[in-house]
């Protein structure tokens, strides 16, 4: 056991190429980077040179979990993957994505905070990591033959039930652009393309064993904090408590606030193909249980497992293919097949609305997902059924839905340029002239559903962009997705740019209290209620932005589950935030053994964000801004015709952004990153010539 | 009327009462009458009428509790089977004469030693039930582990998933019904009884909970609880690093497991008689597996 509080104490480092396993101890770079997020940043900074391709042998694959997993603090069950990208288009760069699971806790009692794995295999390989025992293993019985419930299957015949598995499908093996690491049953690193990454290096799989056990400072305080945790987001006898201080003030029948319409207990459900039995399941050390689990009796269906909105994606079209009721046996087949051949399925996906989406009024309706914008192509004739492979005319079908996954994920045909993106696969549709004469329409097509102009587009659009999909103006929103590297990255900025969410919520327990109510908490953690004007772009709104991102980072590297502060039930988040955000300071100061603040938080956040600009900067952002979106979107408006995104405003609220990161267009000074006890990167950067002056 | 009286031994009354159900013991009349000179011995008469009906004889009686004054006549006896006690009437009065209550016999041969056991021929037969144990609503639970964190917090004082004293049957995302089962603090520990160290050496009762607990002190490591518990997977671990065995206590009445549970799907229950919960000899009780 690492006689580090928080932190397992060991970096392990393998080189596939020349079989090289190595430890490096964690104290070289903890606590000063955190952990999760912001040390998979500063890991990436030291390993991966800028000319390194993504599916390159000097590509670094990076996982780090954080100071609070493994320890018994609740809600912590996250991890990131990190590496360059092979989904950002046009230039490949820098990104790091979470997953839920035991992947994160896992590592940590193997006695690990990281994992760097570099090269490549001369075949395709596992890594066996049992207890600070390391192998690489022949995967031969399993790349080429096994998806991710396959591969899974036979690692726990050989290993043991109680492992982890992080591993890839077909879709990895064949590195699909936008293919995953799939972690735990139904989770996934989704975006990025880390799976293309995996399968460029012959790694099929990392199996883990972990009995250790990590300590923390104040065992008494961690438990304490535990029980304020789970007052404020347990959900004893199927009810979401609203609770002000330490009293009770009313109940809220789960049905009507979990949109996840996971049952309370175990129970027999009439679906619309069939009686299941249905339950709750969960992450370690998870309060809430977001995953559900079916089985259907009579075997119509194997018995499987899906996260979040996944089983939305697929509903849409099937019910506008066979009409019935919602969920019906495709949507479960759609997730287990995208698992099981590891695909993201934000990139495969349709809306989840249901409703068919038309891109001109993609701002008015709800988000878009990647096999949209193929749709819409469909429906303007420039992929037909004949130049595509589909069966268009049954879209929403099982026979359309497996075509789809199963040519993408093993590049036959079409589904090879798929695969390659949906930038590279726009391109090659204009350029080739058995797509019709209305293929030039797909550039914009294009551009209003991967909106990020600049070096590092590639990412779909998301659901805060316009607050979320009702045509409304989200400033916050608009100006974190324009910043950030990730798409909708948790929490969401609905707190600061959509309060109409929460006050409806709050009405049944405040009355006409209730906006004021929620503007007290906007202005204890944002330090504004102006975020909701439609129109306002100044000062208070970046610095807003400034604070969510620095609360996203924490999420990701302390690491503590966005859904513990961001309900979705969205009755009892408010006293969510009468505690404090997350309750990542009084977890730290009890696991560390620190008085750990928000200030000292936020320093912490600021050297993460920083350093992944930083490596944005080497990487090529000074080649053009990429803090912006695409003239199209600027042209979105609501439906009075004003602009969602006014270019004025939005500009300002940039470089008000800007300035209070201390960056001078976008780029960190020297005099920020020496503050930030970064000045070697610093230093690198004018090496470069690309510090500004 | 003379009685036949002769002695007033137990044995004495037994010999004319037998049997003693109430019937007339003593049947016929009583001789009565004066004597004159013996004449000689005329010729043999006729036989004379039918004489009348003799009175009732004395009578044995039983009941429970003590004879009412209007039971039976003088002389009749009674029998308290309450208490064994003999009654006897005279002037319309019962009266206790005595008691047919033997005296307490010789203590008997020591039994058989108790079949299927282990070494311990030491244990008693029986230990003292446990007052409480703890009950999962395995529809409810949903694998989470927040349970056996924070057991291991309370317990080790660190995070393990390994040093939880309750854990979870099934792997979480591979099993559909995943839950945690607690140790069921048997009425009749197989683990109690196949230790070496003896019912009062590393595996011992509680003397506040009754639960089933294992003394660091004491435990060599053997793992014969963990082999012989009835439950699969045991509700006993093994320590790899102090080598010794480690099991669920209830913390002294107030499991930090079920307090920490999102769901509340474990709850601690209690009687003060005692749970009949695990194996009894008639088999799987109460919360068996």
């Amino acid at each position: 056991m690492s006689e580090m509080y928080g932190y397992a104490g060991k970096i392990l480092k393998v080189d596939l190429t020349s079989g090289q396993i190595t430890e490096i101890p964690s104290s070289n770079y903890l606590p000063k980077h955190f952990g999760g997020r912001s040390l998979a940043a500063k890991l990436y900074w030291d390993e991966v040179p800028p000319e390194a391709g993504a599916l390159e042998p000097e590509n670094a694959l990076i996982f780090t979990s954080g100071p609070l997993a493994g320890t018994g603090a609740s809600m912590t069950a996250v991890s990131q993957c990190a590496a360059k990208a092979p989904i950002l288009y046009p230039s490949q760069s820098y990104h790091c994505c979470s997953a839920a699971g035991a992947w994160g806790h896992e590592m940590k009692y193997a006695g690990y905070d990281a994992f760097i794995i570099k090269g490549k295999a001369s075949k395709p390989v596992y890594l066996w990591i049992n207890d600070g025992k390391v192998e690489i293993r022949d995967a031969g019985r399993l790349w080429g033959r096994t998806g991710t419930r396959g591969a899974r299957a036979e690692l726990q015949k050989i290993h043991g039930d109680k492992i982890q598995v992080a591993c890839i499908g077909p879709a990895g093996e064949n590195q699909v652009v936008f293919s995953v690491i799939n972690v735990d049953c139904s989770t996934a690193y989704g975006q990025g393309g880390f799976g293309a990454v995996m399968g460029s290096k012959n790694l099929k799989a990392i199996a883990i064993r972990g009995t250790g056990s990590i300590k923390s400072a104040d065992p008494a305080k961690l438990i304490e904090v535990n029980e304020a945790s789970r007052r404020l987001i347990g959900m004893r006898d199927g009810e979401v408590r609203v609770i002000n201080g330490k009293e009770v003030v009313g109940t809220v029948d789960i049905d009507t606030t979990d949109f996840l319409r996971v049952p309370d207990r175990a129970e027999i459900v009439e679906r619309g193909l069939g009686k299941a039995r249905m339950r709750r399941s969960a992450c370690p050390a998870c309060l809430k249980g977001c995953k559900t689990k079916w089985e259907y009796a009579d075997g119509s269906l194997p018995t499987g497992s899906a996260e979040c909105g996944e089983l939305q994606m697929w509903h849409g079209p099937e019910q506008d293919y066979y009409g019935g009721l919602p969920f019906g046996r495709v949507s479960y087949q759609w997730t287990m097949t995208l698992d099981d051949l590891g695909l993201d399925s934000n990139s495969v996906g349709c809306n989840n609305r249901g409703y068919p989406v038309k891109i001109e009024t993609v701002s008015h309706g709800a988000t878009s997902q990647g096999l949209d914008l193929w749709r819409e192509a469909h429906r303007k004739g420039i992929l037909t059924e004949e130049n595509s492979g589909l069966p268009w005319s049954k879209f929403g079908s099982k026979e359309f839905m497996e075509q789809w996954l199963y040519m993408v994920a093993h590049r036959k045909g079409f589904g090879d340029i798929i695969a390659s993106g949906a930038g590279p696969a726009v391109k090659y549709i204009m350029e080739h002239e058995e797509f019709g004469p209305n293929r030039g329409e797909m550039e914009y097509m294009y551009q209003k559903e991967y909106p990020k102009a600049g070096e590092f587009g590639g990412i779909p659009r998301h659901t805060l962009f316009h607050g979320y999909g009702y045509g409304q103006a989200a400033p916050a929103g608009s100006l974190y997705t324009a910043v950030g590297s990730r798409r909708g990255r948790k929490p969401i900025t609905y707190m600061i740019d959509y309060p109409m969410v929460y006050v409806s919520s709050l009405m049944p327990f405040y009355g006409d209290k209730a906006a004021e109510k929620f503007a007290e908490f906007q202005t204890k953690f944002y330090g504004t209620t102006k975020g909701g004007d439609p129109a306002y772009w100044g000062e208070e709104l970046a610095k807003a932005v400034i604070i969510h991102e620095n609360y996203a980072n924490e999420c990701d590297s302390a690491p503590r589950c966005a859904f513990s502060g961001n309900n979705f039930g969205a009755a009892d988040m408010s006293e969510h935030m009468s505690y404090s955000m997350y309750c990542v300071e009084e977890y730290l100061s009890a696991v560390l053994g620190e008085d750990i603040n928000q200030e000292r938080l936020f320093l912490l956040d600021e050297r993460c964000i920083n350093l992944e600009r930083a490596i944005w900067v080497r990487d090529g952002y000074t080649n053009g801004p990429v803090d912006t979106f695409f003239d199209v979107i600027f042209e979105e408006t609501d439906s009075t015709g004003n602009r969602l995104i006014p270019r004025e405003g939005f500009e300002t609220a940039l470089n008000l952004y800007w300035q209070q990161r201390g960056w001078k267009n976008g780029v960190p000074t020297r005099a920020k990153l020496e503050e930030l006890g970064l000045e070697d990167v610093a230093d690198q950067l004018q090496a470069l010539g690309k510090l500004p002056i | 009327m003379s009685e036949e009286k002769t002695g007033n031994t137990r044995r004495d009354f037994l010999k004319k009462a037998a049997p003693l159900t109430g019937a007339a013991i003593f049947s016929g009349a009583a001789l009565v009458g004066c004597t004159g000179p013996a004449g000689i011995t005329g010729p043999t008469g006729s036989p004379g009428p039918q004489g009348e009906a003799g009175s009732d004889g004395s009578k044995w009686h039983t009941g429970s509790g003590a004879p009412a004054a209007t039971v039976g006549s003088d002389g009749d006896l009674y029998l308290n089977t309450d208490d064994g006690s003999v009654w006897q009437k005279a002037n319309s009065t019962w009266k206790e004469v005595d008691n047919i209550t033997g005296p307490k016999g010789d203590k008997g041969d020591k039994g058989d030693a108790a079949s299927g056991g282990g070494t311990n021929l030491n244990l008693p037969m029986s230990v003292p039930p446990s007052k409480g144990v703890l009950v999962v609503d395995k529809e409810l639970c949903f694998g989470c582990g927040v349970c056996t964190l924070a057991c291991s917090l309370a317990n080790e004082g660190v995070g393990s998933m390994e040093l939880g004293r309750i854990q979870k049957i099934g792997h979480n995302n591979y099993t559909f019904d995943a839950y945690v089962e607690p140790c069921m603090q048997c009425v009749d520990p197989q683990c109690m009884r196949v230790c070496p160290t003896g019912g009062t050496g590393a595996l011992k009762v509680d003397p506040v909970t009754g639960a089933r607990v294992i003394d660091e002190k004491f435990c060599v490591g053997c793992q014969k609880c963990i082999q012989h518990c009835i439950y699969d997977p045991p509700r006993i671990f093994y320590n790899k690093t102090t080598k010794k065995a480690f099991k669920c206590d209830l913390c002294g009445g107030d499991p930090a497991c079920v307090k920490a549970c999102p769901s509340g799907a474990l709850k601690y229950y209690t009687n003060p008689d005692g749970v009949n919960t695990g194996f009894t000899p008639l088999g799987l009780g109460i919360g068996g597996a």
